[in-house]
């Protein structure tokens, strides 16, 4: 827990000191608003539209449902191009360097080193999320009126899709000491993955359902509406549980190079 | 302290070590010298833990390496080849975070903190980062990091290497402050420096042990003919057959003529002979003026040199025709 703790804080040191992080959430962060400003401009152009039908005026639009839904489904394919970027440096720069020889040669555990890498980048990643909170908040304050379990669970599904991504994006560095092979293995499985989910519609139906099981954006669009299952909560955890351990695993394997 | 043997490691068909075996007592410094690809950094990497060797058998303090390997490394100071370090971190961020991965206790690690950087004189850069500090700098952070918490060994990989003539003498003096302290076993290509810093040399080629003792022992266990210095003042005619006469003489050779009759003879002997006595009285005896009589160490640098080169018979053979010839 201690080698955990100390990886941790010297990675999150080390994002914000090599300015990683810095470009990587003002770049997150310019992307999102502007996402947000068109879904927002889009959502008052059309109640004003509906405000001259009478009958649909008087339902009103959700803004929930108009906004979040969709935002939230742009923001994750947002970090599907980030995290790579993020990611890519976590352990491939240590075997660039030489650092491994030192780092791994002290009384400390693999699987600690690598918690403690995830946690790191893990919370960069929540670091970028708080902007994001930030614009719904200023919606908020302008009158916007929101069902905030909606928003909540929203969170909580880009949060779990993030968490994912991340370590398939830390596997990927333990792959090559190349940072940019890593990235580029992180985004081109990340993006197979999404784009399952699309050949699962052109094929039978008995074969759709496992194909979409694997998609790893179709266990998040619930959360985006609201709605939240323990069954997709189970796919990240175990998703990210699963490339954790293989990133443990070749980093131990590791020592026994022939 | 560390004991280790019949260590082999492969990598592909590359037998880096070769059936290695050696002990260092406790408190001793034994210098690993070896050519480039001798299979000395390979051999540190497996006495931390760092690589699994194809087979053989590592105990550091008693405990097996393969076995009780997260023990074994809280006894272990290690400074790798080329000194790997974190670029982008200050010298006191790196030391502390060295300190805690070490399990030095939060209430003991500023105080071993400044142990270090008070023995490394590294105090004026702890503010800087690695990453911009000099050579010599960034070897004695690595120096520093290794000795935090003071482990009983330490494992210096070519602990000099590139640096200038001032700081190789404190580093040197630095290791050498660690005898009967600490365990170390350090590597470097260069002879005179195993033989200063180090108690014990072993010298590796190839991955497997050619040599090893103090340099003395060294030197007498390889050489193979003693070679004596004679500086006479008399006729060369009489002398030469004088010197041959004497036992165990094999060879007189005059090498310089200094100024009127002194000549400096070459007088080779076979080495269990120790012919200086007898020469010094048969030239006194026949009236000739000695004016200097010394043996003609053959140094250890030429020792290590003749180990390790292995002569290629496909070499010393008569260049192809055609070759042009350098002159
Ligand atoms: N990871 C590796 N993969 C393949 N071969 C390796 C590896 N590490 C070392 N070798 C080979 O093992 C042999 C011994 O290398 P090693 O680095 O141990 O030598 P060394 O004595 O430290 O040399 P130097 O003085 O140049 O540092 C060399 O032939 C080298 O090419
Ligand atoms: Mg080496």
């Amino acid at each position: 827990m201690r080698n955990t703790l100390a990886v941790f804080f010297k990675e999150l040191k080390s994002y914000f000191c090599s300015m990683t992080a810095y470009s990587v959430i003002t770049i997150f962060l310019i992307l999102t608003g502007f996402f947000f400003s068109t879904a927002v401009s889009y959502f008052s152009f059309y109640s004003y539209q509906l405000s001259a039908q009478p009958y649909l005026a008087q339902q009103g639009l959700s803004l929930t449902e108009a906004v979040i839904t969709n935002l939230f489904f742009n923001f994750s394919v947002i970090l599907l191009l980030m995290i790579p970027l993020l990611t890519m440096r976590l352990i491939a720069e240590e075997q660039k360097q030489g650092t491994f020889e030192l780092l791994l040669t002290f009384p400390v555990r693999e699987a600690e080193v690598i918690l403690g890498k995830f946690l790191a980048v893990l919370a960069v990643f929540g670091v970028m999320l708080i902007p994001v909170a930030g614009q719904l908040y200023l919606l908020y304050s302008v009158g916007g009126q929101f069902e905030w379990g909606v928003v909540a669970s929203a969170f909580a599904g880009i949060f779990l899709l993030g968490t994912a991504f991340l370590a398939f994006g830390l596997f990927a560095s333990s792959l090559s000491d190349n940072q940019l092979i890593s990235a580029v293995i992180t985004f081109g499985f990340l993006l197979l993955l999404w784009m399952i989910a699309w050949v699962a519609e052109l094929l039978p139906p008995d074969a759709t359902g496992w194909i979409n099981e694997l998609s790893l954006i179709r266990h998040a669009e619930g959360f985006f509406k609201g709605i939240v299952e323990l069954k997709h909560i189970a796919f990240y955890l175990l998703f990210t549980g699963f490339f954790l351990t293989l990133t443990v695993w070749r980093v131990e394997t590791r020592r026994w190079v022939r | 302290m560390i004991r280790v043997e019949n260590l082999t490691k492969f990598f592909g068909k590359i037998r880096a070590v070769d059936h290695l075996a050696f002990e260092v007592k406790e408190g001793e410094i034994l210098g690993l010298l070896g050519p480039n690809g001798a299979g000395k950094t390979t051999t540190m990497r497996i006495l931390t833990g760092f690589l699994t060797p194809t087979e053989g058998v590592v105990e550091i303090a008693g405990r097996n390496v393969l076995r009780e390997l997260q023990r074994v490394r809280r006894q272990i100071g290690y400074l790798p080849e080329d000194v790997p370090l974190y670029r982008d971190m200050t010298v006191l961020a790196f030391l502390k975070f060295v300190a805690a991965l070490k399990g030095v206790r939060r209430s003991q690690r500023a105080r071993a903190i400044e142990v270090v950087v008070e023995r490394c004189k590294i105090a004026e850069v702890l503010k800087r980062l690695v990453g911009k500090l000099s050579k010599g700098y960034r070897q004695r952070v690595g120096l520093a990091q290794a000795l935090i918490g003071s482990p009983k060994v330490l494992i210096l990989d070519e602990p000099t290497s590139g640096l200038d003539p001032k700081q190789i003498n404190e580093i040197r003096e630095l290791i050498r402050s660690l005898r009967g302290k600490q365990t170390v076993l350090l590597s470097t290509h260069i002879l005179p420096e195993a033989s200063a810093v180090s108690d014990r040399v072993l010298i590796m080629n190839e991955g497997k042990v050619v040599a090893q003792g103090t340099s003395e022992e060294l030197g007498a266990q390889l050489r193979t003919a003693q070679e004596i210095l004679v500086t006479v003042r008399g006729d060369m005619k009489i002398v030469k057959p004088a010197l041959h006469r004497i036992r165990g003489v094999l060879s007189v050779e005059k090498i310089q003529s200094l100024s009127g009759e002194i000549d400096v003879y070459k007088v080779f002997c076979d080495k269990d002979n120790d012919v200086r006595g007898e020469v010094a009285r048969v030239l006194v005896d026949s009236g000739f003026d000695l004016l200097e009589l010394r043996s003609n160490v053959m140094s250890l640098e030429d020792i290590f040199l003749r180990l390790v080169t292995k002569e290629d018979p496909a070499e010393s053979e008569a260049v192809p025709e055609g070759t042009p010839q350098p002159s």
